[in-house]
């Protein structure tokens, strides 16, 4: 491997095993070891997960970025980065933190999450080995790896972010006004990590493990503010190895589907209050008699909470909810009926 | 390289061989500082998970009162075992149709808001539960040292599991000393959740706060910025027996007027306090300097606000002025509201000359009339104080009581006499004050009326400021107080000429500048174009001129007018009063209530302004509108111009 790392990061390694034997022969006179070791060996996986990132060119314009990140998954050029519209051209840059500039092309498409593997002309100074990736723990410190804001040129090291997993959940976000598409588990980070440029990026432990790649940017539907997340190995894991062998990744529909026959309020026999406010909340003026909600005990003024575990902020999301469910359905509604809460069931 | 590795080699074998246990504490103890680190971190938050609920909001509009920024479920902390929670103000400024609070058990139950405390931005809410809830510790804040480790815990992206960001504290005493200040990252995913130390107490609630120079601002826009605030649980809890009984916390006002508005400015001087406010009842007067509050030693502004911030409406607050050589120890219940200020009037229009102020004109039937004030007469003195300039007397007007009285001692220079003469100040006329506006006379060195004086029209240039600067000056500008009307016109291109033949015999007339910048884009006006010129141009023109303060008018033409009332507004209290003629407006109250000295009069000209009037005069502004019959507005003759000046000239009134 050294043979093919060029002048500069030789330097920097040759630099850093001067220092460390240095640190070692002071260490072994003196007592504040466990620190000075800390700080080599931290530095140590942060130079070798940074050579294992690469930022990529491609195409731009109308506002939108020319670049990205990735990372090199093989010895053989293979780079892993999120599919955009950066990747829109016959051949992308991709430059390496050792400064070489490689071509290199789209192998494959996953339109499911969103991912891409290329293949450059030129093998990398260093890879991943998606085998050894890591399964993320909600409060393990990380570090976000990316050419955020483009900031790194030419031989340039990508920026590294640290932080720690907030959380792992349900990507539950949007684009513009569109659901992303993948809807998976992704782990939450508490650094900025997501900002224009850094898709495609590594999120890593400390101990150099890959962990994810950073997605693209996207808000969260329910808080409505920017999110930083990456998507986790395990979901991508075995899609990149299916690219890796050929194989053409179908698109799933993830989205709910609008039912045939979807049910309504009358068929129920429900009268909404007035809809007046922009989030009316979705208050029972009228049952009617004899109804499915009549004889599911349905009353004037219960407040629809939930129907079917799904959240109802208000008419207007119950009425949209109500396209998912087929007249035939049993419902779970949760009413608030003054201060207390009461499941009712209304049946087919 | 060989060199390297030999050595490296040397040194490994050397460890290898040593027989103290410190080369296997070299091989492992990075990763165990690691894996201390955090799992310190992971017994913390498994500490504080328990207490930290999920609450969804259903219906009740925005979040904030603000800007609305999502309908996703929010944080709580529980406080009590008895099923009390609280979260931050920010998703309960209004109240929801319903409250659904998910207890550590997964149980849904609904929960009402009790109370809020609208100075820490608070809200506590209850819920009913069958067995005792776990209850949050709090952190001792005064033990805290800024640098240390803390978790800021939220509870939004599922029921069961928290999310977890880990920080420093990076301040202490944010906020006037309301919050503690972290780079944990804070956003609507953990408002209203705990932010721990490592033994998971709880340091404070996180919540979107204003900080002292950003309270123009929504200060959740800083969300995630590295910049977090957290209200401290000790002070929360401190005040948990009154929010538990359902009484609201509101910050208290003391109501001294100020003679500087800048934080950061000090000793802190009074010009007065307003009229029936705590700060009048305990006796603050103009000229006292605040030394102390609550104890502390106050140098600044902020050193004041800091002080006010530890008490609530409601409570006592003592405070200790210096009056003279005199230090006074005073102290009042500070109140949620102060009483509706008004103008307060005299009917006098006065020039300086060096005896004392020279009464020029008396309106008629105002108090100055009843009290028998007459032309040319001249007041020394007020309550015993001597009158060297107009500023002293306005100050002592503008916070005088209604019922009170002011004793004037007052100069007859043709009958050579002193006498003692008593004016009850009322509140500024509603109606335009009817008087005749004098005319200047110009007189040449001779001292003969000189037909030459003309006002002169001439360009004015500010650093980084594209906009093209007219100003009409009148002739003799340096030996006279000058008003200035600072004009927003409508967009576009200003033809010199037509602005002088408007403007000049006005200019002239009564001693005002008139000043018109042009839009930088002849097709509109940028709000940007508020924020900087108006009081770059006030400053520039004050350098070079004399300019009255009680008749520095900002004005605009069209869509100019809201330009003139957003400069005034955002102004640092440049402004006395803001004219729109022809002006699209909808009501706009005031961010603030009227206070003495910082009072705004309006005037608004065109069809239909009665709505625009009504809320300003309820917050105590005084406004008018007029909408004379024949009036066109795209003629600028058929402006009544002959009002426009008599209400002008009236500002210069006290």
């Amino acid at each position: 491997m050294l043979v093919t790392i060029p002048e500069r990061t030789f330097n920097l390694a040759r630099q850093s095993i001067r220092s460390l034997c240095l640190i070692m022969l002071l260490a072994s006179c003196t007592c504040v070891f466990a620190q000075s070791v800390q700080l080599g060996t931290l530095q140590d996986r942060v130079m070798g997960t940074e050579l294992k990132t690469v930022k990529l060119y491609g195409a731009g314009g109308m506002g939108l970025d020319a670049y990205q990140s990735g990372i090199f998954i093989s010895g053989d050029g293979h780079i892993l980065t999120v599919w955009s519209t950066v990747l829109d051209v016959s051949d992308i840059f991709a430059v390496t933190s050792d400064g070489r500039r490689l071509k290199a092309q789209i192998v494959g498409i996953d339109p499911n999450l969103e991912l891409a593997v290329l293949k450059a002309d030129q093998p990398p100074p260093a890879f991943f080995s998606l085998a050894d990736s890591a399964i993320a723990t909600p409060g393990e410190r990380v570090m976000a790896i990316s050419n955020l804001f483009g900031i790194a040129a030419g031989n340039e090291m990508s920026s590294v972010q640290k932080g720690v997993i907030m959380t792992i959940t349900d990507l539950k976000a949007r684009r513009g006004n569109f659901q992303s598409v993948y809807q998976g588990p992704a782990l939450i980070i508490d650094a900025m990590s997501n900002n224009p440029g850094a898709a495609g990026g590594a999120l890593v432990n400390l101990r150099g493990q890959l962990l994810g790649v950073l997605g693209k940017e996207l808000r969260d539907t329910s808080a409505n503010i920017w999110i930083n997340y990456a998507l986790p190995a395990s979901q991508f894991k075995q899609s990149v190895q299916s690219i890796l062998d050929g194989k053409t990744i179908a698109r799933a529909s993830v989205a709910r589907k609008v039912v045939d026959r979807p049910t309504s309020l009358p068929a129920l026999g429900i009268a909404l209050i007035p809809n007046i406010l922009s989030k009316t909340p979705a208050y029972v003026d009228l049952v009617e008699p004899n109804s499915r909600a009549a004889k599911a005990g349905l009353q004037p003024d219960d407040l629809i909470l939930f129907v079917n575990s799904q959240r109802i902020s208000s008419q207007s999301s119950l009425l949209e909810e109500l396209n998912y469910l087929d007249r035939g359905d049993q419902l779970a509604l949760l009413v608030q009926r003054g201060t207390e809460l009461r499941e009712v069931i209304v049946r087919p | 390289m060989i060199r390297y590795l030999s050595c490296f080699i040397w040194v490994l074998l050397t460890l290898l061989l040593c027989p103290n246990t410190r080369g296997r504490q070299a091989d492992t103890a990075p990763d165990d500082l690691l894996s201390n680190e955090q799992a310190a971190f992971a017994n913390a938050v498994a500490v504080a998970a328990p207490f930290v609920v999920q609450i969804e909001t259903f219906g009740g509009g925005e979040k904030g009162d603000r800007q609305a920024i999502g309908e996703g479920p929010v944080t709580g902390t529980i406080v009590d075992k008895d099923g009390w929670i609280v979260s931050s103000l920010y998703s309960f400024r209004q109240v929801p149709a319903s409250i659904l609070v998910s207890l550590p058990g997964g149980n849904r139950v609904p929960a009402r808001i009790i109370a809020r405390d609208y100075s820490r931005e608070i809200a506590l809410l209850k819920v009913e539960t069958p067995e005792p809830l776990p209850v949050a510790s709090s952190a001792d804040v005064s033990q805290l040292q800024v640098g240390q480790w803390c978790i800021a815990i939220g509870k939004t992206y599922d029921s069961r599991t928290v999310t977890q960001s880990i920080g420093i504290i990076s301040a202490l005493g944010r906020a006037y000393g309301r919050a503690v200040q972290t780079d944990a990252k804070v956003s609507p995913i953990n408002y209203g959740g705990p932010l721990i130390d490592l033994e998971g107490n709880v340091v404070g609630i996180l919540s979107p706060i204003a900080a002292a120079e950003m309270l123009e601002d929504d200060p959740s826009m800083l969300y995630d910025s590295g910049i977090g605030f957290a209200i401290p649980l000790q002070d929360i809890v401190k005040r948990l027996p009154k929010l538990q009984e359902g009484k609201d916390i509101r910050p208290g006002k003391l109501g001294v007027v100020l003679k500087t508005q800048n934080e950061l400015l000090g000793p802190v001087v009074l010009s007065g306090a307003a009229p029936g406010t705590p700060a009048a009842k305990a006796g603050a007067k103009a000229g006292d300097i605040v030394a102390e509050g609550q104890g502390s030693r106050i140098e600044l502004l902020a050193d004041l606000r800091a002080a006010l911030a530890q008490v609530d409406a409601g409570d006592q607050f003592a405070f200790e002025v210096k009056r003279g050589s005199e230090r006074l120890k005073l102290s009042c219940e500070l109140t949620a509201d102060v009483p509706v200020y008004r103008r307060r009037y005299l009917g006098l229009k006065l020039a300086e000359v060096e005896e004392g102020l020279h009464v020029t004109f008396v309106d008629a039937n105002s108090p100055a009339d009843k009290a028998g004030l007459k032309l040319r007469q001249i007041l020394t003195h007020c309550n015993g104080s001597r009158l060297a300039s107009q500023s002293d007397l306005i100050a002592m007007v503008a916070v005088s009581e209604l019922d009170s009285t002011l004793s004037m001692t007052v100069l007859d220079p043709s009958a050579n006499d002193t006498r003692a003469i008593v004016v009850s100040p009322s509140i500024w006329p509603s109606e335009l004050i009817e008087h005749s506006p004098e005319k200047i006379i110009y007189l040449d060195s001779e001292g003969k009326e000189d037909p030459n004086a003309k006002a002169t029209i001439r360009l004015l240039k500010l650093a980084d400021i594209p906009n093209q600067i007219h100003a009409i000056v009148p002739p003799q500008s340096n030996r006279k107080k000058l008003g200035c009307l600072l004009l927003f016109p409508e967009p576009g291109t200003v033809e010199p000429e037509k602005l002088k033949a408007q403007w000049e015999d006005f200019a002239k007339n009564y001693g005002w500048l008139v000043v018109v910048p042009t839009s930088a884009n002849a097709k509109n006006w940028s709000r940007d174009e508020v924020t900087e010129l108006p009081g770059r141009l006030i400053a520039r023109l004050s350098q070079e001129y004399n300019l009255d303060r009680l008749r520095t008018i900002v004005a605009g033409m069209g869509i100019g007018g809201q330009l003139a009332i957003r400069a005034a507004i955002t102004g640092n209290n440049q402004f006395s009063a803001v004219l729109t003629v022809n002006t699209p407006l909808k009501p706009f109250p005031l961010p603030r209530q009227n206070m003495p000295l910082q009072s705004i009069d309006f005037l608004f000209i065109g069809p239909k302004m009665e709505s625009v009037v009504q809320p300003l005069n309820q917050q105590g502004f005084v406004a008018n509108s007029l909408n004379p019959p024949g009036l066109d507005l795209t003629k600028w003759n058929t402006v009544p111009m002959e009002a426009i000046v008599k209400w002008l000239e009236s500002l210069g009134h006290i």
